[in-house]
């Protein structure tokens, strides 16, 4: 008996498998459309110039390439989506007679989502930008120190996703604070961007929101190895870690405390 | 004793109904308000964030091959008000439903409001008096409706393939968001074979980027080929849609109209 339940589990996860690779084909094609038009606009910007604050073009696109990884594997998204309809359709209850933790859940599945969307899209985008500006140097001690601050990078992006999915308790569709939240990422985290080429006068303060630690942080120590990034990035993650997951709980304790429900 | 029926022109009956369908759209956005205002809000903060974006670029950079931070204005606002304008009014909508209807089945299947498109039509709006003068606006409003035309045409497409491949949801909506993205930058940052894509297969660059080169410098020859392309990529998506729709095979869905 147990030996057919298992097998069945596997062929479900077998079957979410090839899902998943179907989306990460389509993810794919959009991540080589978006480094295609940065590397157009980088070239235009850069004209002659072979360097600008500190990034060459090359620099630029891998950059672009590792942050782009790690937003699509966050999934968003689908957490967003997840959530709201669980609470719209009461599903959410379910979790609350396990003897499982509602917010670990989605976390455990975001986690393998996590690890397999960032490595296929990074791998993926990491081929395209080998054609379009070739490698960029890359020392094999920045491994352990990159997955350090790129699985603190998965914690704090989650804690802050579930912190406002969890508004789905009070407000029901959330998809508006996704789009809000996403753009949050792109423009104030430096996701298309790094933050170095920003005036200074903002660059200073964007810096130090949890935003800069889940994007800019982790890329730019990606392309310059410079330790000094990594130990920034590290303490901004652990301090921003603490404080989200504190307003997470938060949130998570309210949220549950207007959960009606009426038997069935 | 029999009835008179009144036959009114098909175009004014069609029109009526848009009419009327946006009112019902409306009527049901005020119904539920909260989700209509949050949606519309959220898209226009969404939209200020990628202008900010641009306004952090061109305070480094000032000029992207002749494009200058006024430029980018008007290309959002060509492109967040084509794009707002049609998908306030049109939407894919359960064919089923509408196949037994009198109506034309793709016009009628197609009236669905979505709230955010109310946000883009909203944003592009208030951006436009920062964008072109008084004398370009009849130029703007030609591009609106070119814009409109190709957005409904792609759409139609890439939502046409369903009849041809199953479920191409996500695909489409990859696709679409390809080319939304692609005509969301300066043309003048493509070139090369690039250019020539953009304006032609993949025409993200004719609903933003020559409207954008068009009114700050008129050339007549990309007036009039932009009309022809949005009139060729309409009539190629009836086609398709309708070629589409012979193949189609329903499980005899039965549902409320919502």
């Amino acid at each position: 008996m147990k030996i057919r339940k298992y097998s069945a589990i596997s062929k479900i996860e077998f079957k979410q498998g090839f899902q998943y690779f179907f989306d990460f084909l389509l993810s794919a094609f959009f991540i080589v459309v978006i480094l295609f038009v940065f590397s157009n606009l980088w070239r235009t910007i850069y004209g002659t110039k072979a360097t600008i604050d500190g990034f060459s073009i090359g620099m630029m696109i891998w950059y672009l390439a590792f942050t782009e990884a790690v937003t699509m594997g966050m999934g968003w998204r689908s957490l967003f989506e997840t959530v709201s309809d669980e609470v719209k359709n009461g599903t959410v209850s379910n979790y609350l007679t396990k003897p499982l933790s509602y917010v670990g859940w989605h976390m455990s599945k975001g986690f393998s989502k996590f690890v397999i969307t960032f490595v296929t899209v990074l791998f993926i985008s990491s081929v395209l930008c080998l054609l379009l500006v070739g490698p960029i140097s890359f020392s094999y001690f920045q491994i352990i120190p990159l997955i350090i601050i790129t699985l603190m990078t998965f914690i704090l992006s989650f804690f802050i996703g579930m912190s406002l999915s969890l508004l789905a308790f009070w407000l029901e569709d959330v998809t508006a604070l996704y789009w809000i939240l996403q753009k949050g990422l792109f423009i104030l985290g430096g996701m298309l961007i790094p933050l170095d080429v920003y005036p200074a006068a903002i660059s200073k303060y964007l810096t130090y929101l949890p935003f800069a630690f889940i994007v800019y942080g982790p890329g730019k120590y990606f392309v310059t190895g410079d330790i000094s990034v990594f130990t920034h990035t590290l303490i901004g993650q652990i301090f921003w870690v603490s404080i989200c997951a504190g307003i997470m709980i938060l949130i998570y304790k309210l949220a549950i405390g207007r959960l009606n429900i009426h038997g069935g | 004793m029999a009835a008179k029926i009144k036959r009114r022109n098909p175009i004014v009956s069609h029109i009526r109904l848009l009419i009327e369908s946006t009112k019902l759209n409306l009527y049901s956005a005020m119904e539920y308000k909260f989700n209509f205002i949050m949606y519309a809000l959220g898209m226009f903060i969404n939209d200020i964030f990628w202008l900010a974006l641009w306004f952090i670029l061109f305070t480094r950079f000032e000029n992207l091959n002749g494009w200058v931070f006024k430029d980018i204005l008007l290309l959002y606002s060509v492109l967040t008000v084509s794009f707002g304008i049609v998908f306030s009014l049109f939407g894919s909508g359960k064919l089923d439903y509408y196949l037994t209807l009198p109506k034309n089945v793709l016009f009628h299947s197609s009236l669905k409001m979505s709230y955010s498109a109310v946000g883009d039509l909203l944003f592009g709006l208030a951006l436009a008096p920062f964008a072109i003068g008084i004398s370009d606006i009849p130029l703007y409003l030609y591009f609106l409706i070119t814009g409109g035309i190709l957005f409904f045409s792609i759409t139609l497409i890439f939502n046409s393939l369903s009849f041809f491949i199953g479920s191409s949801e996500r695909l489409g909506g990859i696709a679409f968001e390809s080319i939304l993205s692609l005509a969301s930058y300066p043309l003048s940052v493509y070139g090369g074979i690039t250019k020539f894509i953009l304006l032609t297969l993949l025409p993200a660059g004719l609903i933003s980027g020559i409207p954008v080169q068009v009114i700050r410098r008129f050339d007549l020859t990309w007036f009039l080929l932009t009309g022809a392309i949005a009139i060729v990529f309409l009539t190629v998506a009836i086609l398709i849609f309708y070629k589409g729709l012979k193949r189609y095979e329903s499980g005899n869905l039965l549902y409320a109209k919502d």
